[in-house]
C-alpha cells in the first residue's frame, strides 16, 4: 500500500487521488508503452497529460481505470493500492469514472438510461437513479434530450452524455481519454470549458489525456508531458511553458521556430547571447544549462516572442513574409530568415506576402538548448567533470 | 439510499471502499480458448481426419485391408468417381458464376436504387437461404414431370422437363439457390461504397463506363468472396445430387462418395478418396479468397461512414428493373414452392391414373400416420437443441476470433472453422459413421453410433462454422470500449456483457439461431447418413416418401416443414417485438435494417 500523503494546512495528511510510482508497461513483451512513470494527483487536481500518439498517455489512463495490467510498479487510488505486478483490482472495483475517447455510449440505452448507469453500483432505486441522471443532463444542456437514443444526437451531445455519465456518480477521480479529439474548433472550445466547470464543481480529481497542447494548458492544474512510454517533464502549465525541460516539450508545447548557432556571450541569469551567422543580431535566450562562449546551441522561439517591425529599435532579424493569415483579432504571418521558417507570428498589423520585415525576440520565450553536436557535449562533460573536482576539493577545504 | 449533498462527500461504492483485497484476475480466457480449440477438433476435425486417412491407410483400424495403399486414389479418379468430380467441377462454376451475376445484380438493385417494397424482396432472400436445394428441385420435378402438376393441368412440359432432368437443372437450382450467399457478400461492400468514389471519378472527366471500371475493382473482392462460397456450396451439395442427378445418371461427387459408404460393403477407402477430392475442390476457393480479402483491404471497409447514394431509376429502366427481379425471384422461389403447393394438393399425383383432383388428403395421411408426426416432432426438437447450443458456444467463438489481439488458439480456431464452412455434410456425416462406428468406442462404453444423439452432435458440427461465423462480424462491431465503459462504472465482466454486448447482438443472434434452426430442421446429408433406427428426421422421411413415388405425401411433408420453419421464424421475431426492449430493437440484426 502507497504511504504517500499530502500535507494539509491543519496538520493533517490526505492520500493523493492517484499516485502512480514506476509504473511500466510493454506490449508483446517486446515494445514498451510506459516505462518507470511516476506522478501524483492530489485530491481535486485536474492533471493533463499531453504527449503525441503512441507516448503512452492512453495506457496510462487505461492502467488507472484497470483495463490494462501493469508489469511494474504501484498504483494506488486514493491511498488503497489497487496495481502492482502480483494485483490487479478490476475496473469495477477501483470505483472510478471515464470518459472515452469514442464515447462508448450503449446505443441501445437511452440517454438518459446510459447516464444512470453509472449509480448502479450505489444500490439505488430506478427511480432515484433516474432522476439523478435528468439532473445531471439537465446540467450539460441535454434535459430535452433525455429519451432519444445515441444514434439520435449530434457527437457534441453524446460527448454532453458521456461527460454527464462521468459525473454523476462523484466517483472521485474522472479518467478523461481524449474526449474532445472526434469533435470541431468550435465545440472543442465550448465543451472544453464545460468539462472545467462540472468536474471542478463536482470537487473530483481528474486525469486528462490529449495531444493538444492549447487544451492541456487550458484545462491543466498540473501537466505531465509523456514521450516514448517516459514522463519527461511534470508541473504547472507555466512552469512548462517557460521553462521547458528540453526541446521536445518547447517543441510539442508550441513553437515558432528554431535557430542553430553559436554562444557568444554568457549573460547573468541564465541567458546566453547566441550568434546566428549572417542572421542574427543580439539574439538571446534563456539557457537550459550553463553553457561556455563557443558552444553550438539550438534555440527554439516562442511565438509569443516575436514581435514584428518593432517599435524603437531592438531588431534582431530581417524576415521575409511567406504568408499571412487573417485571425479575427489580427494577422498570423510565416516568415523566413534565412533558411529557418517561423510560423504563427502574431500582429495586428497585416505585412503583405513578399514584403521584408524587422524582427524582434523577447529573451523570455527564446529558449537555448544542446543543437546535439559531439563537440558540445564532449565540451559540457569535461566542463562537469572540472566543476565537480572543483566541489570536492572545496569541501576538503571545509573538512 | 439517500443521496445528500455531492461536493466531496462522494457516493461510496460498497465495493471499492469495502475492506476486501483486490482480488487478482484468473487467466479463464486462454483456458476456455483452449477447451474450446479442443471440443471443435472432436466435433470436426477428429472424425473427419480419422475417415480421410483411410483414403491412405485403410488398415489403420483393420486387419482386414492394408495398412497404406493409394488404391482409393487410383478408384477415384477413374470412372464414375473421375466424371462425378469433373461434373462437380463444371456444375459448380457454372452456378458459382450465375448465381454471382444474379445475386450482384440484385445487391446492387436492393442497395443503390428506390426499387419498392425492398423489405419484400429481402424476404425473398432470406426465405431461399432457408431452402434446401433437395427442395427445390423437387418443386420443379412436380410440375415438370410427365404426370406432374402441368401435365395434369394439360400443359405439355415434357421438353422443359427433359432439358431440366440433367446438368442444366443442377445447375439451374444449384444457381438459384446459391443468390443469397452471393447476395449478402457483395450487399455488405456495395453498402460501405460511398457515392462520392463515384463523385470523385466523374468529376475527373471519368465517363458513366469509366467511374464503373473505377468502382469495380473496389468490389471484387466482395465479387469473388461471392463467386467461392457459392462454389464452395455447390461442391458441397448433397441434395441437388441425391434428388435430381443421381436418377438423371448424371454422376456427382457427393453422390459417388454416398454411394461407396450407403451400399454393401461399405467402402470407406474408395469413399474417403472422393472426400479429399471434395473437400479439397471445395476448401481452396475459400483459402484463396481470404487471402485475397486480407490483402485487398480497400478503403470501403474503413472506418469513415459514407453515404450510399440511392438512384432513382426512371423510365424503361425502372421497368427491366422490376422484370429482371420478378423474373429472378419467380424461378428461384416462387415456382418451385408453387409445385410443392400444387403438387401437394393433388392426388394420386405421379401416376397416369384418374383425373386430377384438388384434395387435403395427402397432408390429413402424413400427418395422421407415423411417418407424419413424429419427424417435424423430432427433427423440431433436434434442430431446437442445435440452434441453442450452436449459438451460445458460436458466440463464444466468435468472441474469441473477433478478438484484435489473436492468440495462436484463436489463429487456428479461425482457420479451422473458415476451412469448416466448405467441408461437405456428406464428408463430415461419413466421418461420423466411421469414427463412432469403431469397436473399441463399445469397449470404453461410448455407443454414439445410432443414436439420436450423434446426429445432434453432426447438426452441431455442421452449424457450429457457419454461426460462429455469422456471428463474428455483429461482434467485432461492437467496440471493446463498451464493456470497459460498464465495468469502470462498476459492473463485473459477465455482467458487463448482458448489459452492453447482448442487446446489441441480441437481434444478430436471434437472427443466427433461426438460420440454424430451420437449416437444421431440413438438412439432409447429415440426416441421411446418421438418423438412428425408427427415428426418422423430417428431411429423409421426405425424400423416404418421394422415392416411394407418394408425391403428394413428399410434398406435403415439405409444405409442413417449411411451414414449420416459417412459423418458428414469425413467432420468434413476433416474441421479440413484443418483448425486447425498445433499444435492443434498434440495433442491427444479420441482415441489417432490410
Amino acid at each position: 500500500m502507497s504511504n504517500d500523503k499530502i500535507a494539509l494546512d491543519n496538520g493533517q495528511t490526505r492520500s493523493p487521488a492517484v499516485s502512480f510510482a514506476g509504473v511500466s508497461k510493454s506490449y508483446d513483451g517486446q515494445r514498451d508503452a510506459i516505462a518507470n512513470v511516476s506522478f501524483e494527483v492530489a485530491d481535486g487536481e485536474f492533471m493533463v497529460l499531453l504527449g503525441p500518439s503512441g507516448s503512452g498517455k492512453s495506457t496510462i489512463l487505461r492502467a488507472i481505470a484497470g483495463i490494462e495490467r501493469i508489469e511494474g510498479g504501484e498504483i494506488s487510488l486514493f491511498g488503497k493500492t489497487v496495481a502492482r505486478d502480483d494485483l490487479h483490482t478490476p475496473p469495477e472495483g477501483r470505483g472510478v469514472s471515464m470518459v472515452f475517447q469514442d464515447y462508448a455510449l450503449w446505443p441501445h440505452m437511452t440517454v438518459v438510461e446510459n447516464v444512470s448507469f453509472a449509480l448502479k453500483r450505489f444500490k439505488m432505486d430506478r427511480k432515484s437513479r433516474l432522476s439523478r441522471a435528468e439532473e445531471m443532463l439537465a446540467k450539460v444542456g441535454l434535459g430535452d434530450k433525455i429519451l432519444r437514443y445515441p444514434a439520435e444526437i449530434s457527437g457534441g451531445e453524446q460527448q454532453r452524455v458521456a461527460l454527464a455519465r462521468a459525473l454523476v456518480g462523484h466517483s472521485g477521480l474522472v479518467l478523461f481519454d481524449e474526449p474532445l479529439s472526434n469533435l470541431d474548433a468550435d465545440l472543442r472550445e465550448r465543451l472544453r470549458i464545460e468539462i472545467a466547470t462540472l468536474t471542478r464543481e463536482a470537487g473530483a480529481s481528474a486525469i486528462y489525456i490529449t495531444h493538444d497542447q492549447a487544451e492541456a494548458f487550458a484545462l491543466a492544474d498540473k501537466v505531465g508531458v509523456l514521450s516514448g512510454g517516459k514522463l519527461v517533464q511534470i508541473g504547472a502549465p507555466e512552469e512548462i511553458y517557460h521553462s521547458p525541460a528540453d526541446n521536445f516539450v518547447a517543441r510539442f508545447t508550441g513553437l515558432s521556430g528554431e535557430f542553430f548557432g553559436t554562444v557568444s556571450n554568457v549573460l547573468a541569469n541564465g541567458l546566453v547571447e547566441v550568434i546566428v551567422n549572417e542572421v542574427t543580431e543580439n539574439l538571446v535566450a534563456r539557457s537550459s544549462r550553463e553553457y561556455a562562449i563557443g558552444d553550438k546551441v539550438k534555440v527554439s522561439i516562442r511565438p509569443s516572442a516575436i514581435e514584428v517591425d518593432p517599435i524603437g529599435g531592438g531588431v534582431t532579424c530581417q524576415a521575409r513574409v511567406l504568408d499571412v493569415a487573417y485571425r479575427g483579432r489580427g494577422y498570423e504571418h510565416a516568415l523566413s530568415v534565412g533558411d529557418v521558417v517561423f510560423s504563427s507570428v502574431f500582429s495586428t498589423k497585416r505585412f503583405p506576402r513578399g514584403s521584408r520585415v524587422a524582427l524582434s525576440m523577447d529573451p523570455v520565450g527564446c529558449l537555448a538548448f544542446d543543437d546535439g553536436a559531439i563537440e558540445n557535449t564532449r565540451a559540457h562533460l569535461q566542463r562537469k567533470i572540472l566543476q565537480n573536482a572543483d566541489e570536492s576539493a572545496r569541501d576538503e577545504v571545509v573538512i | 439510499m439517500t443521496i445528500t449533498e455531492p461536493k466531496q462527500e462522494f457516493l461510496v461504492d460498497r465495493r471499492t471502499r469495502s475492506s476486501q483485497k483486490p482480488k487478482r484476475e484468473r487467466p479463464f480466457n486462454s483456458l476456455f480458448g483452449i477447451l474450446a480449440a479442443v471440443m471443435v477438433a472432436l466435433l470436426l476435425v477428429v472424425p473427419v481426419a480419422i475417415f480421410l486417412i483411410q483414403a491412405f491407410m485403410p488398415g489403420l483400424f483393420s486387419g482386414q485391408y492394408p495398412l497404406f495403399t493409394i488404391d482409393g486414389f487410383k478408384f477415384a479418379s477413374t470412372g464414375d468417381s473421375l466424371r462425378g468430380i469433373v461434373d462437380s467441377l463444371g456444375v459448380s462454376i457454372l452456378a458459382g458464376v450465375v448465381a454471382t451475376f444474379l445475386g450482384t445484380a440484385t445487391a446492387w438493385i436492393l442497395r443503390r436504387t428506390d426499387i419498392s417494397a425492398k423489405r419484400l424482396w429481402s424476404g425473398a432472400i432470406w426465405f431461399l437461404l432457408l431452402v434446401p436445394t433437395y427442395l427445390d428441385t423437387e418443386g420443379w420435378q412436380r410440375l415438370l414431370e410427365p404426370s406432374g402438376v402441368l401435365a395434369k393441368a394439360g400443359v405439355n412440359a415434357a421438353p422443359v422437363y427433359h432439358v431440366f432432368f440433367g446438368p442444366v437443372g443442377v445447375v439451374f437450382v444449384l444457381a438459384m439457390t446459391g443468390i443469397p450467399f452471393a447476395f449478402l457478400a457483395v450487399a455488405t461492400a456495395l453498402s460501405n461504397l460511398g457515392a462520392e468514389l463515384e463523385d470523385a471519378a466523374r468529376v475527373h472527366s471519368a465517363s458513366r463506363i469509366e467511374s464503373f471500371k473505377i468502382i469495380l475493382p473496389i468490389v471484387m473482392p466482395a465479387l469473388m468472396s461471392g463467386f467461392a462460397i457459392v462454389f464452395a456450396e455447390s461442391m458441397s451439395d448433397f441434395g441437388v445430387a441425391y434428388s435430381l442427378a443421381a436418377n438423371a445418371h448424371f454422376p456427382i461427387a457427393t453422390y459417388s462418395l454416398f454411394s461407396a459408404i450407403d451400399s454393401i460393403p461399405l467402402n470407406f477407402q474408395d469413399a474417403a478418396a472422393i472426400g479429399w477430392l471434395l473437400v479439397g475442390s471445395a476448401m481452396v476457393p475459400i483459402l484463396v479468397q481470404r487471402r485475397l480479402m486480407r490483402k485487398k483491404s480497400y478503403a470501403v471497409v474503413s472506418g469513415k461512414r459514407r453515404t450510399v447514394r440511392v438512384l432513382a431509376i426512371r423510365g424503361r429502366m425502372r421497368f427491366f428493373m422490376y422484370l429482371f427481379m420478378s423474373v429472378t425471384f419467380s424461378l428461384a422461389v416462387l415456382v418451385p414452392m408453387l409445385g410443392i403447393v400444387s403438387a401437394s394438393l393433388i392426388g394420386g399425383l405421379g401416376t397416369d391414373f384418374g383425373a386430377a383432383s384438388l384434395t387435403l388428403s395427402n397432408y390429413r395421411r402424413v400427418l395422421s400416420e407415423t411417418i407424419g408426426g413424429s419427424p417435424l416432432r423430432y427433427s423440431g426438437l433436434l434442430s431446437f437443441a442445435t440452434a441453442t447450443v450452436t449459438i451460445i458456444f458460436g458466440a463464444y467463438l466468435a468472441r474469441l476470433l473477433a478478438r484484435r489481439d489473436q492468440t495462436l488458439v484463436s489463429r487456428a480456431l479461425d482457420f479451422l472453422l473458415l476451412g469448416s464452412i466448405a467441408l461437405p455434410g456428406i464428408v463430415l456425416g461419413a466421418g461420423y459413421i466411421f469414427s463412432y462406428n469403431q469397436p473399441f468406442l463399445s469397449d470404453i462404453g461410448l455407443n454414439l453410433y445410432g443414436t439420436s444423439k450423434l446426429l445432434f452432435l453432426g447438426y452441431l458440427a455442421t452449424s457450429l462454422p457457419v454461426a460462429s461465423r455469422i456471428l463474428v462480424g455483429p461482434l467485432a462491431q461492437v467496440q471493446s470500449n463498451m464493456t470497459f465503459a460498464a465495468r469502470v462504472h462498476g459492473s463485473r465482466p459477465m455482467q458487463a456483457w448482458f448489459q452492453t454486448v447482448f442487446p446489441i447482438l441480441s437481434k444478430a443472434l436471434l437472427s443466427a439461431w433461426l438460420l440454424t434452426f430451420s437449416k437444421t430442421l431440413l438438412e439432409l446429408p447429415i440426416s441421411q447418413l446418421l438418423y438412428p433406427p425408427g427415428l426418422l428426421p423430417l428431411s429423409v422421411a421426405i425424400n423416404k416418401l418421394t422415392a416411394g413415388y407418394d408425391y403428394g405425401g413428399g410434398t406435403a411433408m415439405s409444405v409442413i416443414a417449411l411451414g414449420a420453419a416459417l412459423i418458428v421464424i414469425g413467432a420468434a421475431n413476433g416474441i421479440y417485438r413484443i418483448f425486447a426492449p425498445k433499444g435492443w430493437q434498434k440495433m442491427g440484426g444479420m441482415f441489417n435494417e432490410q
